[in-house]
């Protein structure tokens, strides 16, 4: 690696893109060959290099962590007396060796593009525009990203369009409505309370209306009474008239 | 190229390609001003031969397998002050190695990526889709059946390749890689061989013939 002259990015300590660009950066600096790692060295740099990050509060991947172990294993096995029997025996680094050097062909491959990108950004090509006026919409091949970019517009519109907040108005019911509506109801003649009340859907509905039919009972426009002991509570009109005008004025909102 | 065949093909191919945001391909070209290909390839580079002289602001390239017109690199802040923009949106590292690596090994599935950068992918390809510059290529059948992706015309034209077997060998990339002959490492980066090495690529490329297209599925 004595030939690290080509362009490297700026490193920063946040900027590797991975836990073997990292190690691939310490290869580099310490100036060793990737298929002959010093591995207790670049070992301990690594794992002081996590420690730097984690007091730096970088959210530290998994992967970093998984590849200190990984480091630290081979580390453990390098240390071990040769097998007697297998004196080349199989190297505990090869493995590694081999995901770094592929990994590092991608890592130059995009280094090579990266150059590529920053020179071809300065030719500018016509704006891709709206197609010139008249004729046929060109039909263009939508992808699924497209796809679901599309449907996630119209999600949006459609939450633009439809609030979810939804203010509704307080139903209001005045003592005075309900006070004209008993006697309207009951015009026909006496009906059971309870069929009374549950005409009402809403239960300040139901406390209003209650409270009209004693208003109107202490008025003496209503009587209210049990046909029969333990008989249900019926409510009927008394020859007490009340025009519903001098309701709507006595009782005001 | 006769006076008469100049007349009759070089203005109208300059003012398609004059109406064009994207390349157009030269089977295109060819069917609207109903010529052959010796015809229309005489008059593209009559428009290039025009378009490299000296003083000019644009120049013709081939690019995507087609042809477009774009400006010339001196002018890029002029440019960038016309349209009022300071910079253009720059890939990541991650993203430019996970292109790199969905550009040589297409088609490839996210775990696949992700075991090859020894991190997390998914974020990064998602970027990439947003960008157009990958895409699904359906699944892979295995456990989990992820999607492949490969790259899209979008890639090809960004990097001023016409086709993905121009993307640069690994021998002509940067540096010695210092990998032994034989050595695990030194298997190529693309696995399809040598197809389609021919000369430089760039935007002076001569007219050829389209080579077949690896994105057309």
């Amino acid at each position: 690696m004595e030939n690290s002259g080509a362009a490297l990015p700026p490193v920063e300590l946040a900027s590797f893109s991975g836990p073997l660009d990292l190690l691939l950066h310490l290869i580099r600096v310490n100036e060793v060959s990737i298929s002959d790692i010093p591995i207790v060295e670049i070992t301990q740099q690594y794992t002081e290099y996590l420690a730097l990050m984690e007091e730096m509060d970088l959210d530290l991947a998994a992967e970093y962590i998984y590849l200190a172990a990984v480091l630290i294993h081979i580390k453990s096995r390098s240390l071990l007396p040769r097998d007697p029997n297998d004196p080349e025996g199989e190297d505990p680094r090869r493995e590694l060796v081999e995901r770094l050097l592929e990994y590092e062909k991608f890592k130059r491959a995009a280094e090579t593009l990266h150059e590529t990108d920053s020179l071809r950004a300065g030719l500018w090509p016509r704006p891709d525009g709206e197609a010139p006026p008249g004729g046929e919409a060109p039909t263009l091949e939508v992808s699924l990203i497209d796809l679901v970019g599309a449907f996630r517009q119209a999600l949006d519109r459609y939450r633009l369009a439809h609030p979810a907040a939804i203010e509704i108005p307080k139903l209001r019911f005045s003592l005075r409505d309900k006070m004209i509506e008993l006697l309207e109801l009951l015009k026909t003649g006496p009906l059971p309370m309870l069929d009374l009340f549950s005409t009402f859907r809403y239960r300040a509905e139901a406390i209003t209306a209650f409270l009209a039919m004693l208003e109107l009972a202490r008025l003496g426009a209503l009587r209210v009474f049990q046909p029969a002991p333990f008989h249900e509570i019926h409510v009927s009109r008394t020859e007490v008239e009340i025009e519903a005008e001098r309701i709507r004025d006595d009782y005001r909102d | 190229m006769t006076e008469e065949a100049f007349r009759k093909f070089v203005p109208p191919l300059e003012a398609v390609l004059f109406s064009s945001a994207r390349p157009i391909p030269e089977k295109d070209l060819a069917e609207l001003l109903e010529a052959d290909r010796p015809q229309l390839e005489a008059a593209l580079a009559a428009l290039r031969e025009e378009a490299e002289r000296d003083g000019r602001g644009i120049r013709l390239e081939r690019v995507g397998g087609g042809w477009r017109y774009v400006t010339r690199p001196e002018f890029d802040s002029l440019l960038r002050k016309f349209f009022e923009v300071s910079e253009r949106s720059r890939l990541s590292l991650a993203a430019l190695e996970t292109l790199a690596i969905i550009a040589y090994r297409q088609p490839i599935t996210g775990p696949e990526i992700s075991e090859l950068r020894g991190v997390n992918s998914s974020g990064v390809i998602r970027t990439l889709l947003e960008k157009k510059l990958v895409i699904t290529a359906g699944k892979k059948p295995v456990v989990g059946t992820p999607f492949f992706y490969r790259t899209t015309p979008d890639f090809l034209v960004r990097f001023g390749l016409n086709d993905i077997s121009e993307l640069p060998r690994p021998e002509e990339l940067d540096g010695d890689l210092g990998v032994p002959d034989g050595a695990p490492g030194s298997q190529a980066l693309l696995p399809m061989g040598t197809e389609g090495g021919e000369e430089e690529g760039g935007p002076a490329a001569e007219p050829r013939q389209p080579e077949e297209s690896l994105h057309g599925g």
